[in-house]
């Protein structure tokens, strides 16, 4: 009652001073587009050229050289093996901290963010700090012929840290928010646990699932500060692609960056593009619900 | 038999929530459990189907100890309130799910997918998913659901809780129908008293964990046996009288006790009588049929089919009422009266005669413990040891201020109880002024006693020193107040003491009753207690009325087994005496009863009891008077 009055009486003012300022929702919606093209259309317009700005031929040149070609398949490979590890241990990362009560749920649950919290830099330090061969681990490792610092692995590992919480954040919640009585239900019905979870609980969250590994795949792509530290960055064998930007900016290549930089773009805006579909999508199947 | 229960148990966080709950079910019944939210129904339905695991006793299906098997093997068909519907298979998938699980063959799947869809009535929505839906059709694919597979029984837990008023009906019928048709064991939990009544084969009705009564509905509702049945299906005037010579008496009515409930003498009585079996009459007293007595019309309403009528009659002598719950200070006695709606009810003034009624069971001890959240538990622990001994069930009960405190006070209740042992106590948390509400709380319910500790230091010290009420200031306004209304005896928790062996009856010639003789000697032989009876007379010499008062309390304490020591104190005042005898013999607890007119009035300046309730520093169980 009260608020309905207040709302009212907000409205009337505004409303007035909009008849009175015609050109001020203009001129609000102007200064967005302006902000939003000068933020991000410019720049992104900017390398668009960069790439371009030698023909189609040289921006294939670019991309398929062995060392440019080699460097994205590292990045692809890795980031592709990164979100399958994240989309079955977030999930059942996420299952438990959902379904099972368990002493020290709390600290686990906070624990997950901290990737996000620690610089990548830092992240790739810790990495070499434990891995490193001249380490405990590192050199176990080692003597047991795995390399993880300066090889793959350790490339991965580093993804895995920095990708952690995606699915795991994102799944979640819509288990929370499942209805443990269909669970139950299925139990009564015959259906093992296993079957429960494959037929019942997996469909209802799988577009979660895929979404969280999707983010975790796009932040893969991009990933830089760690890699430098942890990979070695040896052409052709442990320079990923965003490392491989970095160097060609370094030795002044600006198209070779710019060409690169535009594949790595187009696979990230892709992807976000698909996430955005994905939870419309289940946004609306649960309102309808 | 179908489902058979054996002393099935579960504690969920220190509290029974079912508790040692025994019941079969027959082949092809439809059997409803009835209780109110928290009564323990679906935690029954679910340790039945192997969701939860009971903490003790057996669950027997068709003969089979099922009581370790999981959910999967059980094969129970369940239907939850929420439907749970799997919401990314289409209604066929879901029928079909159980028949998956079992690899039957897509034929037979098919032909019974459809038979299901034609049975609940949704012939032609297989290929629907449910949030296509509504609510009333998903529980019915929850329904075919649960039924596809041929289960053993058919569990459902609210299934129409969530549905409104038209489609429940619709729903309930279309499930009697299946059932009966299907001839499936079902037991169906329920809050609804109506829905029970309509579809079920036999009701049990559950309180606070345990099944208090099994039977056909008919039976239940016109003669239960406990008062909790008696008000949970219908509503009805409950009264407590007192047995005497076989008979219950309620101030000038007197019913004979039927032989199968028997009542010791001068043990309370509860009457029930429906709405529909009170006979009204305008001029004279209603013939042949036990008359209350004769009262006026208060309240008039038309209900469709019923006209629901309630008169306030005089107060009965001795007789106290539980339903309708009287409200805080109302003198009279409240009855309501049903009739069809175009029998017309002329005049104000009626009398009000019984056509049928029921005399219910002899109640189980029931011990109300005040609890002021704060303070010595001294309280507590005597209410612990009283619980222990009489195997009483007990309550506990604190007063907030507003309701926003409801958590927080029946948090720290909790925590309290339990330091003092008793987990097993229900908790209870009313709000208003504390006074108004233990004594509402009492007269709600068949309390045998009320225990509570004074409060110091209270809003009694401001009234001016020439009230009658101001000698007894520092028991508290609370405890004056609860006193003064209390239908039941109240123990007054005062000292250290948690042992009661010594207990010492006052008495004094010309009581009122006998009644504060009787219910001490009571309490003393179910603690093991010895009793002592005390007389304080002004002089040396004992006059003959005294003997023979003397003598008619040690016939009183005789008649329920009770040995009694009988001691004749000369004193200058009663009180110097009572408390010379307690100084001298170190007794535990002082009985004695309340004095003077009762009749909701005030305390006189002088009244023993309260002098001894100031003094003393034992426990005192004041005994009211019956009722003038």
């Amino acid at each position: 009652m009260r608020s309905a009055q207040a709302n009212r009486n907000a409205t009337k003012p505004m409303a007035s001073a909009r008849a009175s300022l015609p050109w001020g929702k203009w001129g609000l919606r102007g200064t967005a587009f302006l902000y939003l093209g000068f933020m991000v259309a410019l720049p992104l317009a900017a390398i668009l050229r960069n790439g371009f700005s030698d023909g189609l031929l040289a921006f294939r040149a670019d991309v398929m050289n062995i060392t440019a070609f080699a460097a994205l398949k590292l990045t692809l490979v890795t980031a592709v093996v990164v979100t399958m590890v994240n989309a079955v241990m977030g999930t059942l990362t996420a299952y438990v901290l959902v379904r099972f009560r368990f002493p020290g749920k709390g600290v686990l649950n906070t624990m997950i963010d901290m990737p996000f919290a620690i610089p990548t830099l830092v992240t790739g330090v810790m990495l070499v700090a434990l891995y490193g061969p001249q380490r405990t681990l590192g050199a176990w490792l080692n003597s047991h012929g795995i390399q993880v610092i300066f090889a793959t692995p350790g490339i991965v590992l580093a993804l895995l840290v920095i990708t952690y919480p995606f699915v795991i954040r994102t799944v979640q919640p819509v288990l929370m928010e499942a209805e443990r009585g269909q669970e139950e239900a299925a139990y009564t019905l015959g259906a093992s646990k296993w079957t429960t979870f494959r037929r019942v609980v997996l469909p209802t969250i799988a577009p979660a699932i895929v979404t969280g590994s999707l983010l975790s795949f796009a932040r893969a792509l991009g990933e830089f500060g760690s890699i430098v530290v942890v990979a070695g960055n040896i052409p052709g064998v442990t320079l990923t692609a965003p490392v491989y930007i970095y160097g060609q900016i370094e030795s002044q290549n600006q198209r070779g960056a710019s060409a690169m930089s535009i594949v790595l773009l187009a696979l990230s805006f892709t992807l976000i593009v698909t996430v955005e579909w994905l939870q419309g999508r289940n946004r609306s199947s649960y309102v309808s619900g | 038999m179908s489902i058979a229960l054996e002393n099935i148990s579960k504690r969920f966080g220190g509290q029974w929530v079912v508790d040692n709950v025994s019941l079969e079910v027959a082949d092809k019944e439809l059997f409803v459990l009835l209780g109110s939210s928290g009564s323990g129904k679906s935690t029954i339905l679910r340790m039945i189907a192997g969701l939860t695991e009971p903490s003790g006793g057996r669950v027997l299906l068709h003969g089979t100890d099922v009581t370790n098997l999981p959910p999967q093997q059980r094969g129970t068909g369940f239907v939850f309130q929420n439907y749970s519907i799997f919401r990314h298979m289409t209604v066929a998938e879901n029928i079909e799910f159980g028949l998956r699980i079992r690899k039957a063959p897509r034929e037979e799947r098919m032909r019974r997918r459809e038979q299901l869809l034609d049975l609940v009535g949704l012939a032609g929505l297989g290929s629907r998913y449910a949030h296509q839906l509504s609510g009333g059709q998903q529980q019915r694919v929850a329904l075919a659901r649960a039924l596809a597979y041929e289960p053993n029984v058919l569990l459902l837990d609210e299934p129409f809780g969530a549905l409104d008023v038209k489609i429940r009906s619709q729903l309930r019928r279309i499930l009697k129908e299946i059932q009966q048709r299907l001839g499936v064991t079902t037991i169906l939990v329920t809050h609804d008293q109506e829905e029970a009544f309509e579809l079920a084969d036999r009701i049990g009705v559950l309180e606070r964990g345990r099944l208090l009564e099994v039977g056909a509905s008919e039976d239940l509702y016109v003669h239960p046996h406990s008062l909790f049945t008696a008000t949970f299906l219908g509503a009805g005037t409950v009264l407590v009288g007192r047995a005497s010579d076989g008979q219950a008496q309620f101030g000038p009515l007197s019913l004979p006790i039927p032989d199968d409930s028997p009542h010791d003498e001068g043990a309370r009585v509860q009457l029930l009588f429906r709405p529909e079996h009170v006979a009204l009459s305008a001029d004279r007293p209603p013939p042949d049929l036990p008359l209350v007595g004769k009262g006026a019309i208060i309240e008039q309403n038309f209900t469709g089919p019923l006209r629901r009528v309630r008169l306030r009659l005089p107060r009965l002598a001795g007789t106290r009422q539980i339903s309708p719950p009287p409200p805080f200070g109302e003198e009279g006695l409240l009855i309501d009266a049903a009739f069809p709606s175009e029998a017309a009810i002329d005049g104000q003034e009626m009398w009000v005669g019984l056509r049928s009624w029921t005399i219910l069971d002899k109640p189980d001890p029931h011990l109300l413990v005040c609890d002021l959240g704060e303070g010595p538990t001294t309280q507590l622990a005597l209410a612990r040891l009283l619980a222990d001994r009489l195997r009483a069930r007990t309550t506990v009960l604190a007063v907030a201020e507003d309701p926003d405190q409801a958590e927080s006070v029946r948090a720290k209740l909790g925590e309290r109880a339990e330091a003092a042992g008793l987990s097993g106590a229900t908790l209870r948390v009313r709000f208003g002024k504390p006074a108004e509400q233990i004594a509402t709380e009492q007269a709600q319910s068949l309390y045998e006693m009320l225990i509570m500790t004074p409060r110091p230091g209270s809003k009694a010290a401001r009234r001016p020193a020439l009230e009658p009420r101001a000698k007894a200031r520092h028991l508290g306004d609370t405890l004056m107040t609860v006193l003064e209304h209390a239908d039941v005896p109240v123990l007054i928790a005062k000292g250290e003491r948690s042992q009661v062996e010594r207990v010492l009856i006052c008495t004094a010639a010309g009581e009122p009753g006998k009644n504060d003789v009787r219910e001490g000697g009571r309490l003393a032989r179910r603690l093991g207690a010895t009793v002592t009876l005390l007389y304080v007379s002004r002089g040396s010499d004992v006059s003959a009325l005294t003997r023979s008062h003397l003598d008619r309390a040690i016939a009183t304490l005789k008649s329920i087994d009770v040995e009694a020591d009988v001691r004749i104190r000369s004193a200058p005042t009663p009180v110097a005496g009572i408390m010379a005898e307690i100084r001298e013999r170190d007794h535990d607890l002082i009985v004695i009863g309340a004095h003077g007119p009762r009749s909701r009035t005030r305390f006189k300046l002088n009244d023993v009891m309260l002098q001894v309730l100031s003094i003393a520093d034992r426990h005192v169980l004041v005994v009211p008077a019956d009722r003038v």
